[in-house]
């Protein structure tokens, strides 16, 4: 099965650190491939940046389909041009931030997310209620680190293990879910972290590696958006796409 | 990996069927086992059905996590003894009906479920607010077949089919969801049904199908459900069990 990951980043080290990242997700006959955009942001973490990435998440969507790719991941918790992109292809596009909340709900009564800066944390909250989760929703916490500097991983570590004991002593999350992509890979040390102070009853939901999963699933049944949902956009004159 | 199939019904026909119907949804390196029950009713199509089946549910559950088993899938759609299960097993107990629901709304905007009889139609509504998907669901729909004569599987399509295309024009879905684990292996014809009366835009959500599935991504990721959520029962004298 072929899944395309498609990175809204122009950032080129995000190709193999992709590749590299979501390989551990995959099953053996499973076949990765990532994409980057040629235009839009290095990160995402405001509105603007969504904005500008969409056009070109887009695209790369609609490329994946041609490719013969058979479902897509939008890599990113905000699920940049999500929506858009279902109305112009048939494959699966599936959004990590959306998977990952209804996953958590499915697990837990009240989940919290952790997220890489506070200014996000009014998105997962309109989120939660764009898909009816809301009242799952126990907090929104933040490491405090910009996307661009994940890579310093035992700094990330420490910060979201710190947050996610937070999150469950202070604001009664049953469940952790990382708020973003780039903390992908992270689950299991941050779980060991929470048991080393004694939260052993605390699933932690890493977003993309949850996404290539519910991507072969749904690749496996043969099931796709529905149509009446997102219909393809009427014929009219676009200028520049 | 290893699923256990827990069908509440003490019809021993259902163990060989139960067995068929769920194997194509499973990986080549997934073992299917199915168990059936010594005590409880032939088929589940009542609140008072659903109560005598759920003790030896659970019980069953208990078995599989014993016997090696990876994750539970409860066979019925009424979801019996579920959350009970989930507070004294540490496996994944996979409900049909929650699984499918929210697999729905990720793949459109508002769904029908088609059910067996009338009479189950409050407790689909009852999910509702339960998942958080109220809003999402466009209408509830029986076939009014009794589980019992569901092996007639002309009239069962043609029943599923006619229901599912006054889903899609009368009641808005965008998808269809069908409302009992008897009509599973059946989503191909429904869907071609559809396709035959114009209606080619609209998912048939298998919800037996999709817990294999699912129970497969929870365990390739080793996750299961919250202890916070589901701990486990205090101890204290319970006669009988």
């Amino acid at each position: 099965m072929k899944i395309r990951v498609v990175i809204p980043s122009i950032t080129k080290e995000y190709e193999a650190l992709g590749l590299e990242q979501y390989a551990p997700g995959a099953r053996a006959d499973t076949e990765l491939s990532v994409a980057l955009l040629d235009k839009g942001p290095a990160s995402i973490e405001s509105r603007y940046d969504e904005t500008v990435a969409v056009p070109g998440v887009v695209g790369r969507v609609i490329e994946a389909e041609k490719d013969g790719v058979e479902a897509v991941i939008i890599d990113c918790m905000a699920d940049p041009g999500l929506e858009a992109a279902r109305e112009m292809v048939s494959i699966p596009v599936i959004g990590p931030g959306e998977t990952a909340m209804h996953v958590a709900s499915m697990l837990a009564y009240r989940f919290s997310v952790i997220t890489v800066l506070d200014s996000a944390a009014p998105m997962f909250e309109l989120q939660a209620a764009r898909i009816g989760v809301a009242e799952r929703l126990a907090s929104v916490r933040a490491v405090n680190i910009p996307v661009l500097e994940l890579g310093d991983t035992e700094r990330v570590v420490r910060t979201l293990t710190e947050q996610s004991v937070a999150a469950v002593k202070d604001d009664g999350a049953h469940l952790i879910v990382f708020g973003c992509t780039g903390m992908i890979g992270l689950a299991d040390v941050v779980k060991k972290g929470l048991e080393a102070q004694g939260i052993v009853d605390v699933p932690v939901i890493d977003p993309p590696m949850l996404a290539v999963k519910v991507a072969e699933a749904f690749a496996d049944m043969g099931l796709r958006h529905s149509k009446r949902t997102y219909p393809a956009p009427p014929e009219k004159e676009i200028v520049g796409y | 990996m290893k699923i256990r199939v827990v069908i509440p019904s003490i019809t021993k026909e259902f163990e060989s069927i139960g067995l068929e119907q769920y194997s194509p949804g499973a990986r080549r390196d997934t073992e299917i086992s199915v168990t059936l029950l010594d005590k409880g009713p032939a088929s589940i199509e009542s609140r008072y059905e659903e109560t005598v089946a759920a003790p030896d549910i659970v019980k069953k559950i208990v078995e599989a996590e014993k016997d090696g088993m990876d994750a539970v899938i409860v066979d019925c759609m009424a979801e019996p003894g579920v959350q009970a299960a989930r507070e004294v097993v540490s496996i994944p107990v996979i409900g049909t009906a929650e699984t499918a629901m929210r697999v729905a709304s990720m793949l459109g905007h508002r769904f029908s479920v088609i059910t067996v009889l009338d009479r189950a139609i409050p407790r689909f509504e009852r999910h509702g607010p339960r998942t958080g998907l109220s809003r999402q669901i466009a209408s509830l729909r029986a076939v009014n077949i009794p589980v019992l004569e569901m092996h007639n599987t002309g009239r069962l399509v043609k029943a599923l089919t006619e229901q599912s295309a006054m889903a899609v024009r009368e009641d808005g879905a965008h998808v269809i969801v069908f409302g009992c684990t008897g009509m599973s292996g059946l989503a191909g014809k429904v869907k071609q049904g559809l396709e035959d009366e114009g209606i080619t835009d609209v998912p048939v959500i298998d919800p037996a199908i999709v817990a294999v599935k699912v129970a497969e991504a929870l365990v390739d990721m080793q996750l299961s459900h919250s202890r916070k959520t589901y701990p486990n029962p205090p101890e204290k004298e319970i006669v009988g069990y």
